[in-house]
């Protein structure tokens, strides 16, 4: 894996700039109002599952609680905009540094469990902080109002949608370069001892609790940078939005993309929200089919269903 | 005012305990944590909901149904779903039962609607009032229930052939095998147990809180928390775990705020799990590696 480091960086910086490149193209054509909130919001959440991905298909973590980093990040944006006075720009900030922090303290004793344990435990933390969030009505505003009525973005004569967009595929280009320098690095390599065995990660010299950590903080922190923006864009918001169901959703995203590229979070998340809009009435049968999906995917195809498309195909054409 | 509230939360403790007791059984049979064991109550409250208030069955039929059709389900979910993976690891098997958690809740909505609905209260049994502390007719059914579903259990358990061939298959799956115990059976059957006590669970619970399609989740985080407080895999912590829960609750939100009780409960679970993972009255046990 390691002779392979250089050319597996380049490959990725080139998907990078092929991604930014698209999204920026995307951006000038798109006319329609609808389909652009439906790519801003499948950016939005391409931010937090590609970190989520990280910790996930990485580090072999997984968290059904991470809706909560993205809504510590959507109400830091708020409480800083709102109640601070602060520029967009140091509020963002703040809802990447704080859920990052939240998420360092949280990791040591939470990640001490693994397997099962792990999922009940951080589903468990995802809930609270629902709770937390409807109840403590002095920041959050509860479940109503909420958050209501953050300043537009608009700027410079272009309008509060089309700054978000250049600000989220801005975030998601970072978060994708962040994504995969960690990877293609020592640390990222650590990580992947890491998933396939704690033992020998351990024997190797790894410090394991802090590695785990630090993955966890930097996936806590992209998730609470996707809630900073998601609070932008929709400018009113109540708990509701971050509840077990957005946990859920973010970790679809990634098995639905790929458990071992951070490629694949970015399919998953446009799959996600794309497809339910694009499909009228589905609305009614949405969690059915997010369920079966689910079910299917994880019997026939559990590294992750865009990773084993791309490997179906691939081969095919090699073969061929 | 004290005593009142701990026998409400006695009540609502009896229904976790339901709930933990499916998860318990499915967790020693197959070493899965069922996600979708929430669910199953659920199910069991709007299927009552359904059938009681739009077919105008009389409510013990009502129940009846509740169990089997939620029985019914627990097999489907063994059989169709995690059969198939057996050997994978934690991750899958938890996105799996999510999964079908997701279905299931999906399923009911589209087919019972999504609106809150009502079930009568059972009546039969009268209101108990001593001194000032009154126990209502419903949670008397409710505390009832669960004595006779743990009494039924124990029984099971211990005296029957079958019980001792789900035990010894959770205490050594190969041994167990090779005396011709089929593995694939005792989930199933384990399975199909969760489903009908999560499903009279539910059914019980119906007429004291609405039966709603996303009743699931937070009863089924409920029921881990009750079977992690008692020591996962041991019923009679899972019984004990579950009053434990229902008391804590119902005492926040007496004397605390009632909007913080659910947080608490879940608090509750994470500290457990971190600090006790053996459960408040287990023994440690120790992992050689």
């Amino acid at each position: 894996m390691t002779l392979h480091k250089t050319s597996r960086l380049r490959r990725d910086w080139q998907i990078l700039a092929l991604v930014a490149a698209l999204l920026a193209l995307v951006e000038f054509c798109v006319s329609s109002q609808f389909h652009r909130s439906v790519i801003i919001l499948s950016m939005i959440h391409s931010v937090a599952a590609v970190g989520l991905t990280l910790l996930v298909g990485y580090a072999g973590q997984v968290s059904l609680g991470h809706g909560a980093f993205v809504g510590i990040g959507a109400y830091t944006v708020a409480f800083c905009l709102q109640r601070l006075g602060l520029p967009v720009v140091f509020a963002l900030a703040a809802a990447v540094v704080l859920p990052g922090i939240l998420g360092f303290l949280i990791a040591r004793p939470i990640l001490r469990l693994s397997g099962h344990n792990l999922a009940l435990g951080t589903l468990a933390l995802g809930a609270v902080f629902y709770v937390v969030a409807a109840q403590v009505r002095d920041v959050t505003g509860g479940l109503d109002p909420g958050i209501v009525d953050l300043p537009s973005m608009a700027f410079a004569g272009l309008a509060h949608e089309r700054v978000v967009f250049w600000l989220s595929i801005f975030a998601l280009c970072l978060a994708a370069a962040i994504a995969a320098s960690i990877v293609d690095g020592r640390f990222g390599r650590g990580l992947m001892i890491l998933r396939s065995s704690e033992l020998v990660a351990e024997c190797i010299g790894m410090n394991t609790a802090r590695a785990k950590s630090m993955i966890f903080a930097v996936s806590a922190s992209l998730a609470g940078l996707s809630g900073g923006l998601l609070a932008l864009y929709l400018r009113s918001f109540n708990a509701s939005a971050f509840g077990v169901g957005l946990s859920i959703e973010l970790l679809m995203m990634v098995i639905v993309g790929s458990l071992s590229t951070i490629w694949g979070a970015m399919f998953g998340s446009f799959a996600i929200i794309v497809l339910p809009n694009l499909l009228e009435g589905f609305d009614q049968a949405k969690q059915v089919v997010y369920g079966v999906a689910m079910i299917l995917i994880m019997l026939f195809a559990p590294n992750g269903l865009g990773e084993t498309l791309f490997r179906v195909f691939t081969f095919r054409r090699k073969s061929a | 005012m004290f005593l009142q509230v701990v026998v409400s939360g006695i009540v609502v403790g009896c229904v976790y305990g339901m709930a933990a007791l499916g998860f318990t059984i499915v967790y020693n049979a197959t070493k899965i944590i069922n996600f979708a064991n929430g669910e199953f109550m659920m199910l069991g409250g709007v299927l009552l909901a359904g059938l009681v208030a739009a077919a105008k069955v009389p409510i013990p039929v009502g129940i009846l149904a509740a169990i089997a059709g939620c029985a019914l389900v627990g097999w489907v979910l063994q059989r169709g779903v995690l059969d198939g993976a057996r050997n994978s690891d934690p991750l899958t098997l938890v996105m799996l039962t999510i999964g079908s958690a997701l279905a299931l809740r999906g399923a009911a909505a589209l087919a019972f609607g999504r609106d809150v609905s009502f079930v009568p209260e059972f009546g039969v049994l009268p209101l108990v009032l001593l001194g000032n502390v009154y126990i209502p007719s419903q949670g008397l059914w409710i505390i009832m229930v669960l004595v006779v579903v743990s009494a039924a259990l124990w029984y099971v358990f211990s005296r029957t052939m079958l019980g001792k061939a789900m035990r010894a298959a959770s205490q050594e799956p190969r041994a167990a095998a090779l005396c011709g115990i089929e593995p694939r059976r005792t989930a199933a059957l384990a399975m199909i147990m969760a489903g009908s006590i999560g499903g009279l669970a539910g059914a019980m619970l119906a007429p004291m809180s609405a039966a709603f399609y996303e009743n699931g989740i937070f009863l089924g985080l409920k029921g881990f928390a009750a079977a992690v407080a008692g020591g996962l895999g041991n019923p009679l912590g899972a019984v004990v775990g579950g009053l434990l829960i229902g008391l804590v609750e119902s005492l926040t939100s007496g004397f605390v705020a009632s909007g913080f009780k659910d947080a608490v409960s879940f608090m509750l679970l994470i500290l457990v799990l971190i600090l006790r993972p053996q459960g408040l009255v287990g023994k440690a046990v120790v992992r050689r590696v």
